[in-house]
């Protein structure tokens, strides 16, 4: 009776502990990089587009694959291109968006690798970049750090939250107010 | 009875002044520390050697006790003591002057805001980044001042110093955006926030 108790005991803990770790490997553990990036900085839309390749509002059309590059964890994105304001990709394009972080799979479970100093893009959302090209790849990266992404359509009130920047990054009043009154027109 | 109500509002009030400094400490340093900072060797890779001349920790010394750089290494192997590490070379999908990544072990991306740091990247980008139409840096053309202040800057990230909040109003090495900055060396603000991380 003892020993079917006992067996009963590790058949408990067995089930829970995988359950756990189930969870564990289905539900990303979020955790945040101390890593800080000295960006140019802009200070006027009409600089960051200057220093831009391309400036577009794309949809998020798939979900981002995480790979190994020289070290660092970068995430790539499927976008499609919905608006052109400068450069040569054209509406209905597809395009690859590379962002620093991303998720890392341990036998531990799933990590989402997050910065402090930027919100990675969202599935199903809309957003205006400024980007550069990496050499003729399809892969394109923001212009101005964090700065280089708000959402579409671009928001009146320019909250932390409305725009998805980090608290500890902040908005640049002067700056987006300038890309508000370049973009967001119509 | 009224004794018990007092001292729940006084309870209720130092965890709301508590929680807004809380926020505000935010801006000023991250949460993870060495588990010494004194002594923090700086080791120089061969690649980023030709930079020598404007690798100067030496200014961050003497703020506190606690913080301590006392030689830069160049080149060859890397010291079994080295705890700070500067690379230079062309970062992919980056349109960044440098990056600075505190490590909590020495594998790759295991670099928590929080623990017990072992060792920090400094990673310098070769690429060219433009600053307005007629302005444009690149570390590798860039005169000695503004390296060195480059170099500063991110050291002040090495030793878990955040970037200043927007429109700080007094001067600081550790301003998000510094390149236009008139000094290379930290700011008696980029000190006191050291103290207040470090003690004095
Ligand atoms: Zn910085
Ligand atoms: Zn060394």
């Amino acid at each position: 009776m003892s020993r079917y108790r006992c067996l009963i005991a590790i058949g408990i803990v067995l089930v829970v502990g995988l359950g756990i770790l189930a969870y564990r490997h289905i539900v990303p553990t979020i955790t945040l990089t101390s890593s800080t990036a000295l960006y140019p900085g802009y200070d006027t839309a009409e600089n960051m587009e200057y220093a831009s390749e391309v400036v577009v509002v794309v949809s998020v059309v798939g979900k981002g694959k995480s790979k190994d590059v020289n070290d660092w964890l970068y995430t790539f994105t499927p976008l499609k291109v919905e608006r052109v304001f400068k450069g040569d990709l054209l509406p209905g394009e597809r395009i690859e968006f590379a962002e620093r972080g991303g998720y890392e799979r341990k036998v531990t479970g799933l990590y989402f690798i997050g910065r402090e100093d930027y919100v990675h893009i969202k599935q199903n959302s809309s957003y205006l970049l400024f980007l550069i090209e990496e050499g003729d790849t399809g892969i394109y990266f923001t212009t101005g750090g964090p700065e280089g992404k708000y959402v579409w359509p671009l928001p009146q009130e320019a909250t932390a939250e409305n725009l998805e920047f980090t608290d500890c990054w902040g908005v640049d009043l002067d700056l987006y107010n300038s890309i508000l009154a370049r973009y967001g027109g119509n | 009875m009224k004794k018990k109500l007092l001292v729940i509002l006084i309870a209720i009030l130092c965890i709301t002044v508590y929680s807004i400094l809380g926020v505000l400490a935010c801006t000023e340093f991250f949460s993870g520390s060495w588990p010494s900072a004194n002594p923090l060797h700086v080791h120089v890779d061969s690649s980023a050697s030709a930079f020598t001349q404007a690798i100067n920790p030496f200014c961050w010394n003497y703020k506190t006790s606690k913080v301590f750089f006392p030689s830069v290494h160049v080149g060859g192997t890397t010291c079994s003591s080295c705890k700070v590490f500067i690379k230079y070379g062309f970062l992919p999908y980056e349109n960044v002057i440098a990056i600075t990544q505190n490590y909590t072990s020495k594998t790759k991306i295991d670099s928590w805001m929080s623990g017990s740091w072992v060792k920090s990247v400094i990673s310098i980008n070769s690429r060219q980044v433009m600053l307005s139409p007629t302005t444009s840096f690149e570390f590798g053309s860039a005169s000695n001042f503004l390296r060195q202040l480059v170099i500063v800057h991110e050291l002040g990230h090495t030793l878990g110093l955040k970037h200043q909040i927007l429109y700080c109003p007094e001067s600081s090495i550790m301003w998000r955006n510094p390149i236009n900055s008139s000094f290379n060396t930290p700011r008696p603000h980029d000190a006191n926030t050291l103290v207040t991380k470090y003690g004095p």
